[in-house]
């Protein structure tokens, strides 16, 4: 007999809520801030984590293989994208964990429906309306989820309280014009406080000077990469949010998409560039901090005609943060053979994406598994924690 | 004077608006309520031309079909139409993406500029309603460029009706049956299932169960998708290729060899093997259940009254749906005419916030825009331009759910930042060309009618230059609610 939705809300609210958690526990998990970083578009995981150790892995990828002398060695099979290298270090310190072979139980190559997988939670397109991020925050009050953004991506929609801020463009409005409107919206009990914060948040982003000269029309990749700069400032205040979502698109590369340099390379530069600034600004919160970053899925083994890839299936995720036990790959490695690929043309997944997402949520915010198996990840009982993946 | 707050509710917003006795203020106030909440956004002179009867100003929007202002959409072509031009490029990837994102603008700049100048702004609300309510979405790659032929062709045509005469008409619609995923469902026991071992497709079948008609708690459960699901299969499209010469105007096809054989069961009823009429007969029962009365009036008192939908609204609404069987033209009549639906809004005020799409509606709709070329068809594009940097691109909502309809949905705070800005520049733009010689404080009373309170009055009055006095008046929270 399954329970309905007030008694999961009521479990959940019972076990996972920080309140509810022992005492030992919560000095364990310090003040935790969770980030989820969105890579849309189907980020080449084959690329970023290349598996040169692989017989099979040269002729498959053909043009596209990278060097192996370029490559920082992860373990015996895989190496790190030459563009993720600054990430070389948090991996040697162990504070990065690689995963490979990450995909959905959706089984689609729709981006479209891949995406709202990914974010609701489940094992299909439609599974659910919400996201399992909302979902796991329901009842923990605090301050709300933060999209970097102007609206609310699928994964922090549902009942909890989330918002959107957008640090990285600086508001073009002059000040007495915005100084008379919030006088308009003194009793406005919601515009009033969204502009007011929308306005410490342009201040916080003003002074740190980290807002783009080049406002929308900056590379999709630039704006990932500023967002993370100032997240990591917005986490660190004592005041700010706790659990924010980053997304970014340009990484659908069906052409071109190049090896050492090139598309991806930069597309993959700018996510290093963007989590090392994430990092320095969030400062000594390093130590309760959760990074993890997907994409909805990877591409295909072999170039396309157009010296690019197309939609596949398994792909790679990163885990990073203070508490993260890293500087390992896990993968079920499946390898790279044409009987073992998928369809004759996909990287394998072996590895449910929702895993990650419960060893991280568990790992970080304390999140217990009867929750994380009914409520945030409705029926996925079958899909287990993965144990170790944090430090105690 | 009228001050727009969310929370506190200390008494009546309009104490007058209601009741046998009008005066002068009431009918000045319900004049108001009609064109500013119910329609979309005063244009200038458009106050006047509700106030002698406010609640039939808005009646007789619901009689006959679409027209004036809406024939720029009646030109446009069908959706076999826009299929087989797109057939032409489908060969080159780029002609063909460039092709479908200019329909998509075509559509979208046709809409804004009919809902900028309809002189029957709540009819276009109510059919807008129905379209959300019933939506697809050009985030779907293949639909992109016949999303705008939807609208125009399943829903606009049948949003006086009765509702299951409007669900079918979009359940079998092309861009519907594409956008959920139909097109291939296929009965496992059907000739072309067994041969092929293909099977069914669930999606259009829940979605018309949980979103369309009964709603999530509706009381169905999973075989009656199952059995929905069967009945649907063979409701397909026919695409046209390249060089044919035949273009037709529908390609909805019914495909025998598809359909599940068999009598089906839904909601404990028999329907016998029937074809293409089984889902048919099946929309018009789902269409008068109970339980469809409740969700969709629920849904029509959140967005025509309140985000919490006053219960002797929603009960009022059902009872006009239940007698009329589901007749849309009586449920608007009983909404727009009714005391309680007034006494209601009386109560709780203007308490919908517009979503970024009505926002730049109601904005065009103030500046009096009328010609759809020039310098107003390039504004027009700049409009759509910001309702999408506002978070809703239109006709591209994000699920099958639709755009959110709820005031906390569209006010986080970097939303209602660019809410401001939007504000700033349409002000000055307005005082450039719009509006060069307009007197601001007549402007306002115009365009906020009597929710122009003292303040912002003496604001706009006070306000260095014209530009940042419209931009007042647009940013304001009496121009930001509904």
């Amino acid at each position: 007999m399954s329970m309905n939705r007030r008694q999961l809300l009521a479990a959940l609210s019972a076990s996972a809520a920080l309140p509810g958690l022992s005492f030992a526990r919560q000095e364990a998990l310090g003040d935790p801030r969770f980030v989820l970083v969105l890579l849309r578009g189907g980020a080449d995981g084959l690329a970023a984590i290349p598996p040169t150790g692989d017989p099979d892995y040269a002729r498959q990828r053909g043009r596209l293989a990278l060097d192996p002398a370029a490559c920082t060695p992860l373990d015996d099979t895989f190496r790190l994208h030459p563009s993720l290298s600054p990430l070389a270090g948090w991996y040697e310190e162990g504070s990065l964990l690689a995963l490979q072979a990450v995909g959905l139980a959706y089984r689609g190559r729709s981006h479209f429906d891949a995406q709202d997988a990914l974010e609701n939670g489940t094992a299909e397109a439609k599974g659910a309306h919400d996201g399992w991020l909302n979902r796991a925050l329901h009842d923990r009050g605090k301050t709300p989820a933060t999209a970097i953004g102007v609206s609310l991506p699928l994964v922090l929609r549902g009942p909890a309280p989330a918002a959107s801020v957008d640090p990285t463009r600086q508001s073009g409005a002059p000040e007495d014009y915005l100084d008379q409107v919030a006088a308009l919206y003194a009793e406005d009990v919601l515009l009033g406080p969204a502009l007011a914060e929308a306005r410490g948040v342009q201040a916080q982003v003003g002074e740190a000077g980290t807002a783009m000269s080049g406002g929308r029309k900056a590379r999709r990749a630039a704006r990932l990469e500023a967002g993370m700069e100032a997240a990591g400032g917005l986490l660190a205040d004592p005041g700010g949010p706790r659990v924010m979502v980053l997304e970014g698109g340009g990484w659908d590369t069906h052409a071109r998409q190049g090896m050492g340099d090139g598309t991806l390379a930069r597309q993959l530069a700018s996510l290093a560039k963007g989590l090392t600034a994430l990092r320095t600004g969030l400062g000594d919160s390093w130590q309760h901090t959760t990074i993890v970053c997907v994409s909805e899925f990877g591409r295909t083994v072999r170039p396309n005609g157009t010296s690019g890839t197309d939609h596949g299936t398994g792909g790679f995720a990163l885990l990073a943060g203070g508490r993260v036990r890293g500087g390992r790959v896990v993968s079920d490695w499946p390898g790279l053979s044409p009987a073992a690929q998928l369809d004759g043309r996909d990287l394998r997944p072996t590895l449910d994406v929702r895993a990650v997402f419960k060893a991280a949520l568990h790992g970080s915010l304390g999140i217990e598994d009867a929750a994380l198996d009914r409520l945030v990840f409705p029926d996925s009982a079958a899909v287990k924690r993965p144990e170790g993946w944090f430090r105690a | 004077m009228i001050r727009f707050t969310r929370a506190s509710v200390a008494g009546p917003f309009f104490p007058f608006i209601s009741g046998p006795e009008l005066t002068m203020a009431s009918k000045r106030d319900a004049a108001w309520m009609a064109v500013h909440h119910f329609g979309l956004g005063a244009r200038p002179g458009e106050l006047k031309s509700a106030r002698d009867d406010p609640r039939g100003w808005l009646a007789a929007q619901l009689e006959g079909p679409h027209s004036g202002a809406e024939a720029a959409l009646s030109k446009m072509p069908s959706h076999g139409v826009l299929l087989a031009e797109g057939a032409k490029s489908r060969g080159d990837k780029q002609a063909h993406r460039r092709w479908r994102r200019g329909v998509l603008e075509r559509e979208v700049s046709a809409r804004l500029f009919v809902a900028a100048t309809t002189r029957r702004p709540f009819r276009e609300r109510w059919a807008r309603f129905f379209s959300n309510h019933l939506c697809v979405s050009a985030t779907k790659k293949p639909i992109l460029a016949t999303v705008g032929a939807y609208e125009r062709e399943a829903v606009r045509p049948h949003d006086t009706g009765r509702f299951g005469q409007l669900v079918r008409a979009t359940t079998r619609h092309p861009a519907m049956l594409l956008y959920l995923d139909n097109q291939r469902s296929t009965g496992p026991d059907s000739p072309l299932g067994r041969r092929k071992g293909l099977g069914l497709n669930e999606n259009l079948a829940r979605e018309l169960l949980e979103l369309h008609t009964l709603g999530v708690d509706g009381g169905y459960g999973q075989h009656d998708v199952i059995a929905l699901a069967q009945m649907l299969t063979g409701w397909t499209v026919r695409l046209p290729k390249d060089g044919e010469d035949d273009v037709l105007d529908d390609v909805f096809v019914f495909a025998p060899r598809r359909h599940q054989p068999g009598a089906k069961r839904l909601l404990d009823t028999a329907y016998p093997l029937a074809g293409v009429r089984e889902a048919e007969a099946a929309i018009d029962v789902l269409a008068v259940h109970p339980s469809t009365a409740r969700h969709l009036s629920t849904k029509l008192a959140r967005h025509f009254v309140a985000d919490a939908p006053p219960p002797e609204v929603v009960a009022l609404l059902e009872r006009a749906w239940l007698d009329t069987e589901g007749d849309l033209k009586a449920v608007g009549t009983a909404l727009v005419t009714s005391d309680g639906v007034w006494d209601a809004l009386a109560r709780v005020g203007p308490r919908k916030l517009r979503t970024p799409e009505e926002l730049i509606i109601a904005m065009a709709r103030s500046a009096g825009v009328k010609a759809s070329t020039g310098a107003e068809a390039d504004w027009a594009d700049r409009m759509v331009k910001a309702c999408a940097w506002l978070g809703q691109p239109p006709l591209a909502p994000p699920s099958p759910q639709g755009w959110p309809d709820e005031a906390a949905d569209w006010a986080a705070p970097e939303q209602v930042l660019r809410r401001v800005e939007l504000a700033e520049t349409v002000g000055r733009r307005l005082s450039r060309e719009f509006l060069p010689s307009a007197e601001p404080v007549a402007w306002a009373r115009e365009v906020l009618g009597p929710s122009l309170d003292a303040d912002l009055q003496q604001r706009v009055a006070r306000a260095p230059d014209r530009a940042t006095a419209f931009a007042l008046v647009l940013a304001s929270p009496a121009f930001q609610w509904r």
